[in-house]
């Protein structure tokens, strides 16, 4: 997957520039660029997956539960490569699929013994594919400065877990913004590269978050794209 | 042509306040002809009396309703395929072994005054099939249909001996304590298969948990149920060498199911199969709540270490098997 995306932004780098083109066909000018990629990298925040205790069922007549151990699991921080295509509907609106990778540490703390066996943090890694479709929009439309946005969508998160022999799927959707600066610019249509920067808030359920509920986990990541 | 041998083979049976260890679901097996060989009906419906013996407080009707009933439960379990037929009272015994009945009934034994019931298995030592199965439920002790609080619940210890009618053995999930006059006193347990009885006037033994169930869909899977569920592999480990008859534990952390296996053999292999795909923590035990005899015939039995749970989150897939880990236990 890395390797797929690196050979995609290696593909527009050397795409011959579209000022280029122009000045070879001077009868047509360009139109507006509409196709976004773009790749980069971040950190997705921890995942809280909830507690529950071992419990047997106590000798009595309301079957009271008896704690046989205590566990508290959680997916840790970890950090993410990302690719992103869009495509830009208006000047202000694109809409946009996103795919995040990043192999992140299940832990579940196993505590509180019934016969006194030690506390211990049980852990595995996981492979966390998340791909989302989305929208993104802009506050501005100029395109020589620092220009916000905000972005929405939803999509699945896959974990593979460390002998691949499990996948859980789960629906990953997510809000945010962040800012997108332009490395080289026309005003007659968006910037042909630039920087973008993106701080989200993601909501899982289900998958490996099943029984947790809606579980959020932020993150935030940066990015360079380039237009055509 | 081939003749059932037949073996008056096992007695299992229920106690109360008495010594036997406890442990996840076990399979009764036998080895013949070498091989290690489940034993179970191999034919369905099974067919099963009921005697005419009445207890103190308990008519020959309501003994037959409560085991009805018993029967029920295993018979409702979705992933499997076992059913009963009920055949009719009889002046036959539970005692009356290889006479080709299965029946259950009250029989008076004072001199077990720590075994609440029994069952008995008549074994085709070809095949290994159970050709009859008979459970007597011991006078000796005081006996309700309807949760009376100063007697022992009877549908509750059916559906614990009917466990064993069909070919499973104890369950160790469960803790005792030792009380003072002798025996072990059962503070909590996770299988109504565990050995040791709840207390008088208790009726939750009525409802399978989770270990039973995966105990008797594996024994009698019905369709995709091997397709479904996934095993856990792993060896316990002392000293660098293996640990026969390890209790090991695994939870499954969404659902909260527990389910129970045991090490098998001296390299300290297990393998808990019939488990829900998921993530689970794993906790090993020795067998030390009760007498290791009412699990093992085998006196190797090691309960020299100490509870330990296991530094690995595994995961269990849909119709495999987990990568087998290692779990290494401290020495007492």
């Amino acid at each position: 997957m890395t390797r797929a995306l690196l050979l995609l932004s290696l593909l527009v780098a050397m795409a011959p520039p579209a000022e280029a083109q122009s000045r070879r066909a001077p009868a047509r000018p360009p139109g507006p660029r509409r196709v976004e990629v773009g790749v980069g990298g971040g950190v997705a925040g921890g995942l809280s997956l909830g507690t529950r205790d071992a419990s047997l069922v106590s000798n009595n007549t309301a079957g009271s539960p008896f704690r046989l151990f205590a566990t508290d699991t959680r997916l840790a921080p970890a950090p993410v490569i990302e690719g992103r295509v869009g495509y830009h509907v208006t000047r202000r609106l694109t809409v946009e699929g996103v795919m995040t990778v990043g192999r992140p540490e299940l832990t579940t703390s196993l505590s509180g013994d019934a016969e006194g066996a030690p506390a211990v943090d049980a852990t595995e890694s996981v492979t966390e594919y998340v791909i989302t479709g989305g929208a993104l929009w802009r506050f501005a439309t100029d395109a020589r400065r620092w220009t916000p946005f905000v972005s929405g969508g939803a999509g699945v998160a896959r974990h593979v877990h460390e002998d691949q022999s499990l996948i859980e799927s789960g629906v990953d959707s997510y809000v945010g913004g962040g800012l997108i600066y332009p490395l080289g610019s026309s005003r007659a249509s968006a910037p042909r590269s630039g920087l973008r920067l993106d701080a989200r808030l993601h909501l899982l359920s289900g998958g490996i978050a099943e029984g947790a509920g809606l579980a959020p986990r932020g993150a935030i990541t940066g990015s360079i794209f380039f237009t055509f | 042509m081939m003749r059932p041998v037949a073996a008056w083979l096992l007695a299992l049976g229920l106690v109360v306040l008495g010594a036997s260890p406890a442990s996840a679901y076990l399979q009764l097996s036998l080895t013949l002809r070498g091989q290690v060989t489940v034993i179970k009906w191999n034919q369905t419906p099974v067919r099963w009396f009921s005697s005419r013996a009445e207890a103190p407080g308990v008519t020959a009707a309501q003994f037959q309703s409560a085991a009805n009933a018993a029967f029920g439960t295993w018979e409702a379990v979705p992933a499997a395929t076992i059913a009963f037929q009920y055949a009719g009272f009889t002046s036959a015994t539970p005692s009356d072994d290889d006479d080709g009945l299965s029946v259950l009934g009250f029989e008076s034994h004072p001199d077990m005054d720590r075994t609440l019931a029994a069952t008995g298995f008549t074994i085709d030592l070809f095949s290994g099939a159970i050709v009859e199965s008979d459970i007597f439920f011991n006078t000796a002790f005081d006996w309700s249909t309807s949760g009376a609080a100063n007697a022992f619940d009877l549908q509750s210890v059916a559906t614990h001996e009917i466990g064993h009618f069909l070919g499973l053995g104890h369950s160790a999930l469960g803790e005792t304590e030792l009380q003072a006059g002798g025996g072990r006193r059962v503070i909590a347990a996770a299988s109504v298969m565990f050995p040791i009885a709840f207390g008088r006037g208790i009726t939750t033994d009525r409802v399978l948990q989770p270990d039973d169930i995966a105990g008797v869909s594996n024994t009698y899977p019905a369709g995709d149920f091997a397709q479904d569920t996934g095993a856990l592999l792993g060896r316990v480990r002392l000293g660098g060498r293996g640990v026969f008859a390890a209790h090991v534990e695994a939870f499954n952390l969404r659902t909260g199911d527990l389910v129970g296996g045991f090490s098998l053999n001296q390299e300290g292999e297990f393998a808990i199969r019939g488990l829900s795909p998921g993530l689970y923590a794993v906790r090993v035990e020795p067998l030390d709540d009760a007498s290791t005899d009412s699990f093992f015939d085998d006196p190797g039995t090691d309960v020299n270490f100490r509870a330990t749970l296991s530094d690995r989150v595994v995961a269990v897939p849909k119709g495999g098997s987990s990568a087998s880990i290692d779990v290494t236990v401290p020495s007492k």
